[in-house]
């Protein structure tokens, strides 16, 4: 999620900001109340603003790919900066974003492993996917200077390590299925609108952070308890 | 386990039914628990020393029920024992003796009433069994409960537990008298549809040579479609109902044994003392479907049945995932006893109780749809009032919950002391430090033989 050519002191003091702010602070596994990877990250990214421009960091390099940050692409082009992508070059991993969140096409592939491992239930990605096509293709709809269209959205830096890896974290997502679906539909939301609107370019570290906050809230939507109506029969 | 192997691995398979089910013979003395899932609260009629014949009445609880002796001997001791419920309860213990079987006359003399007198339900309940369409507390029986107001009978021919063979041995083995079983109860309970509840398996099986006046239901083989809790009001049409007295809502619900336990009451005049379970090791697997009388120790079963040869660490009395874990193997086994499921030493998983992740198995599993990851957290931390407000009372123990938790949390236990002391107003740890000694125990250090039993010198009350 760094940027290609991060300083060694910057992922030094991330681990260990992560480790006894983020998990041991709170109580280790199991009780944090935020993703700690993302809480660290939203961290570093306050801090030291200048060391997280994907851009920047390939200044010296020359490969066959329009060399900016997809999303900076988009945002300042809308959907005429698209047109420098297709959407195999977007999906094999041909952007600039930082490590490990351009490799769609593995993303994906780890992805749909953990959903045939059980590992993570299908309502969270599903609804986070849904979120951001929606969210985009109204944008995309009001202003097409403003907003790429939802497929480049989908397909570009860190949306679907965030719909698979990020916000299904179990501690701080919700449990029951329809707690799960708008949790996941605000996530895919919130990340359109911070990428379009905020002052930073990809707003994936703190769309993470908003929807943990929002999780034990929308969780008090439960199923009904069977056997619960005998109370007012007896 | 690695959960990607698990895809591809399919579960071993195991024979299911017995081709005979074995009569275990009498055992050298029966201890009968005067106590059944504390509901049924019996009292003794006989003395510590007194000489009993093979089927004598020696108890009865409230309702009239009868509790009878499987044996001939003689009384050697009434005192507390470990009941496979895991409660101290008062018991009967009685030494294999000589004596003659008790005729049917002299039990209804012993009951008080003369035969041709008696009511049917007097007969049955002087035979030990409670009439199905009777509800199971004596003062929820009004005068105008007869069995004409019972619109459903259903019985159920399958075990829920995963393991125990029991109902589907005796629907293959025994499959002409089940349905004259239901012939049986058309005359008694005249207005009740007639539903035979089964698994696939079992149904397929069946199919086609069950009369027409019965249907078949059959029930998907997972263990979360077959929780009968679940399964029987969903059939019905009433209310999940808790304390499962279906009588009172005009459904009698008997498995299969019972069935053929009543028949052999109505027409033959037999007391119910036998009673049938499925021994099973967990690896390797293996099962055995056996008929036992009430009161055998599990040792004794396990000898017979050769089953002591796993060298079992931890026995369980009931299924997998109902079951409960047994202090010592001189635990008696009684009429509410399906099975006994034996774990090695190496195959016990720890329950170490790691914190939970939040993962949300447990709920997304309970088939009540409790919030079972918040009661676990907020009894974890002894905070009763709050677990409360998500009514563990309404919990099945089916256990679903501690078998998919990744974090092997005692999920279910949690919920039982949630419970038990959540009604007291206690902020702290609650008393559970109560002694671990088996008072059966004390037989084992003075009486190592069981033929020892009847002439011990040392008196352990
Ligand atoms: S299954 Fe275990 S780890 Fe998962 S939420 Fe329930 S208690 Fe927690």
């Amino acid at each position: 999620m760094l940027p290609v050519g991060t300083p060694w002191w910057l992922i030094v003091t991330g681990c260990l900001l992560m480790i006894f702010i983020g998990k041991k602070l709170f109580g280790g596994i199991g009780a944090y109340p935020a993703h700690p990877v993302m809480l660290t990250y939203a961290m570093l990214h306050i801090s030291w603003p200048q060391h997280f421009d994907n851009t920047k960091a390939l200044l010296h390099f020359d490969w066959d790919v329009p060399m900016i940050d997809v999303l900076q692409i988009s945002r300042t082009y809308g959907q005429h900066g698209e047109a420098l992508f297709s959407w195999q070059d977007l999906l094999m991993g041909n952007q600039v974003a930082a490590i490990g969140n351009g490799q769609i096409l593995f993303i994906l592939l780890g992805g749909i492993l953990l959903l045939l491992m059980n590992a993570i239930s299908w309502h969270i990605p599903t609804a986070f996917i849904l979120g951001v096509v929606g969210m985009s293709a109204i944008l995309n709809l009001i202003d097409p200077g403003l907003s790429a269209s939802p497929l480049f959205h989908l397909l570009s830096a860190s949306t679907l390590l965030g719909a698979f890896f990020l916000a299904t974290e179990s501690t701080t997502s919700p449990v029951n299925p329809i707690p799960m679906l708008i949790y996941g539909l605000l996530g895919g939301v919130l990340l359109v609108l911070l990428r379009s609107f905020s002052s930073h370019i990809d707003g994936i570290a703190f769309t993470i952070l908003i929807i943990n906050f929002v999780a034990p809230l929308v969780d008090r939507i439960t199923p009904g308890i069977r056997g619960m109506e005998l109370e007012t029969h007896a | 386990m690695n959960p990607l192997t698990q895809l591809f691995n399919k579960p071993p398979t195991v024979k299911l039914v017995d081709d005979e089910v074995l009569n275990m013979p009498a055992p050298d003395y029966v201890v009968l628990p005067m106590d059944y899932t504390q509901r049924e609260l019996y009292s003794w009629q006989v003395e510590i020393g007194d000489q009993v014949r093979q089927n004598q009445i020696i108890a009865r609880n409230s309702m009239g029920v009868c509790l009878h002796t499987p044996i001939s001997g003689k009384v050697f001791d009434i005192k507390p024992v470990w009941s496979e419920k895991g409660v101290h309860v008062p018991a009967v213990c009685i030494t294999r003796g000589a004596g003659d079987i008790v005729s049917t006359d002299e039990i209804f003399d012993q009951y008080g009433v003369s035969r041709n007198q008696a009511s049917f339900d007097d007969q049955l309940k002087a035979l030990g069994i409670h009439p199905p369409w009777l509800p199971l507390a004596i003062d929820s029986v009004t005068v105008n409960h007869t069995p004409e107001v019972i619109t459903n009978l259903v019985v159920v021919g399958y075990d829920e537990e995963p393991g125990i063979y029991i109902q589907y041995n005796l629907l293959i083995q025994k499959f002409d008298a089940v349905v004259q079983g239901f012939n049986l109860l058309k005359k008694i309970l005249p207005n009740a549809t007639q539903t035979l509840l089964t698994d696939r398996q079992a149904s397929l099986q069946i199919k086609g040579q069950l009369p027409q006046n019965i249907q078949l239901k059959s029930v998907a083989p997972q263990y979360s479609a077959r929780l009968l809790d679940t399964n029987i009001p969903k059939l019905l049409n009433i209310r999940f109902d808790h304390d499962r007295d279906y009588a009172l809502q005009g459904a009698v619900v008997i498995s299969i044994e019972r069935l053929l336990v009543l028949m052999a009451a109505i027409e033959d005049s037999q007391p119910f003392t036998t009673k049938h379970l499925t021994v099973s090791n967990k690896a390797p697997a293996e099962q055995r479907t056996i008929r036992i009388h009430h009161g055998s120790s599990i040792r004794s079963v396990l000898e017979f049945t050769g089953f002591s040869k796993h060298k079992p660490e931890c026995i369980i009395a009931g299924g997998p995932m109902k079951g409960i874990a047994q202090f010592n193997d001189l635990t008696p086994l009684t009429r509410s006893t399906d099975g006994i499921h034996l774990i090695a030493e190496d195959q016990i998983a720890s329950g170490s109780g790691e914190s939970c992740i939040n993962c949300g198995a447990c709920t997304r599993n309970c088939p009540v749809n409790l919030q079972i990851h918040l009661i676990g957290r907020y009894v974890e931390f002894n905070n009763f009032n709050s677990a409360k407000e998500f009514h563990p009372e309404l919990c099945t123990e089916c256990g679903l919950c501690s078998y998919v938790c990744p974090a092997q949390r005692p999920l279910v236990q949690f919920v039982k002391l949630c419970n038990q002391y959540g009604n007291q107003k206690n902020e702290h740890t609650p008393k559970i430090e109560c002694s671990i000694e088996s008072p059966l125990e004390e037989w084992d250090q003075h009486c190592t033989t069981s033929a020892d039993m009847g002439s011990c010198p040392h008196t352990c009350h």
